[in-house]
């Protein structure tokens, strides 16, 4: 009866192993004849002679000692070894040269002998845990993991996995506006997995452009179904980052879907990274049309892309060269990432008139009102202004002749004024060649 | 050829004791020792029983 209750017992222990350390049979099965190997050894010199069977769907652990037959005068090794009369006394059809089996009960091993083997299985069952844990994970790695924030320190943070495996999220590796206290849930990306004296040491990444892929495949099913791919990230975490993406299938367009209706889609991935500015973008083998988009959203007019170095230069409206700079520099330095090209910004002059001045500017001399006036009209410039008709101007603004009359002299005579400035730099310019 | 219960027990590698309760069962009355011997039909048997319940 007791014997029953003992097999049931170890049944229940090995599945509950096997779930629980989520260890398989056949390893756990190796480790403990590895255990009682080592035991035996050490408390009789070998183990050769030793048959250890472990059936964990059984529950059977039997272990038990052959000794070899030997003639009555020849006994050499009582433990490898027994006489022929002493095998007769057990069955009596036993010859020299077999062998003579025989129980080794657990209580036969002792107190201290138990102890070590405890300690044996314990460690061997940790290196598996810790094994098993490196492996799990370094298959994971670039995938969305999901943990609890257990202790947060200066330099990263040490968060639990629902199975209590630590995972460590270093401050670097975090968007800078992340605050998170115990017990927050965060969500990141396996970074890469350490295993130092065989102790795994898990690294998550919040900053790394393979998160924002992952954020993205888990939004936008489309992404997640292979209909849409992402061709390019580029990320500055927790400011800004650029996707370009393609579709192969031509009803698809790729940015609306990634989008969604009223930005729906990338709202909750824009939120998960602490208001970071995603702009999708369409991919194109095109260099030149790439390098376009990718500098988004300012307008730009020429681009001539040096494919071999890999730079280009885009020359861009004087108003759209902040746009195309953005923030510190962000969107360029974005739009370089993207592409892979080295970037040149200039401003285009070519294409405006440079003697032209912006009213606004002659606000010292003219009414701001009589300005707005003659903004409303649609004129924003001097050239603007001049290339009107006066009574076009006094009818249209609404204005008194005597102020348009007014407004006139004064840009007659700044532009007067600016050639004469013009005409001096020339002569001079002559001067000087007179004189070489 | 008859052969001991423990090269049965190594070989299908099931504890003696599950081997002799199963027997048992099965008409055979032999006794829980590991130089015990069985005859071969009794390890055809087991050698039966193992492949039932792995399938």
């Amino acid at each position: 009866m007791g014997k029953k209750k003992e097999t049931i017992s170890l049944i229940d222990t090995f599945s509950e192993f096997n779930e629980l350390k989520n260890i398989d049979k056949t390893t756990m099965i190796s480790v403990l004849e590895e255990a009682f190997r080592n035991v035996i050894a050490k408390s009789t010199g070998t183990d050769e002679n030793y048959n250890i069977i472990i059936n964990p769907d059984k529950g059977d652990l039997e272990i038990w000692r052959n000794r070899t037959v030997v003639e009555d005068d020849q006994l050499k090794d009582p433990n490898m070894e027994i006489t022929l009369s002493e095998a007769r006394k057990i069955d009596d059809d036993f010859e020299v040269g077999e062998d003579v089996t025989d129980e080794v009960s657990l209580e036969h091993f002792g107190r201290r002998t138990i102890l070590t083997l405890r300690q044996t299985l314990a460690s061997r069952i940790l290196e598996l845990e810790k094994d098993n844990l490196y492996n799990k994970y370094k298959e994971r790695i670039g995938q969305i993991v999901s943990g609890e924030v257990y202790q947060v320190w200066k330099k990263e943070l040490l968060m639990l996995d629902d199975e209590q495996n630590e995972l460590i999220l270093p401050r670097q590796e975090q968007i800078p506006s992340d605050f998170f206290r115990k017990g927050d849930h965060v969500r990141a990306v396996v970074a890469r997995v350490e295993n130092k004296n065989n102790n795994p040491k898990i690294i998550l990444s919040r900053t790394s452009p393979v998160f924002l892929e992952r954020l993205f495949e888990q939004e936008i099913p489309e992404i997640a179904d292979g209909l849409i791919t992402i061709k390019g990230i580029a990320r500055i975490p927790g400011e800004r980052a650029k996707v370009a993406v393609e579709a192969y299938d031509d009803r698809i367009d790729p940015v609306g879907a990634c989008v969604g209706m009223k930005g729906f889609r990338i709202h909750g991935i824009v939120r998960e990274l602490r208001n970071e500015n995603i702009d999708v973008i369409n991919y194109t083998a095109n260099t030149t049309l790439y390098i376009q988009r990718a500098l988004s959203p300012a307008k730009i007019n020429s681009i001539s892309a040096n494919e071999a170095d890999h730079r280009a230069e885009v020359l861009l409206n004087p108003d759209q060269v902040s746009l195309a700079i953005g923030k510190g520099g962000a969107n360029i330095k974005l739009a370089s990432m993207l592409t892979g090209y080295n970037i040149e910004v200039f401003r285009d002059i070519q294409g405006m008139d440079e003697e032209d001045i912006y009213l606004d500017e002659f606000r010292d001399e003219i009414d701001g009102w009589v300005i707005d006036q003659l903004k409303s009209i649609g004129c924003s410039t001097a050239k603007n202004v001049l290339a009107m008709n006066r009574e076009d101007i006094i009818l249209r603004a609404d204005l008194e002749e005597a102020t348009v009359d007014e407004v006139l002299a004064i840009l007659h005579n700044e532009f007067d004024e600016e050639d004469d400035i013009n005409d001096n730099d020339i002569e001079d310019e002559f001067d000087d060649k007179n004189l070489n | 050829m008859p052969i001991r219960l423990i090269k049965a027990s190594i070989n299908l590698n099931v504890g003696i004791n599950t081997l002799v309760e199963f027997l048992q069962k099965h008409g055979s009355n032999i006794e829980a020792n590991p130089n015990t011997k069985i005859e071969d039909s009794q390890y055809d048997l087991l050698i039966a029983e193992l492949v039932r319940i792995r399938i």
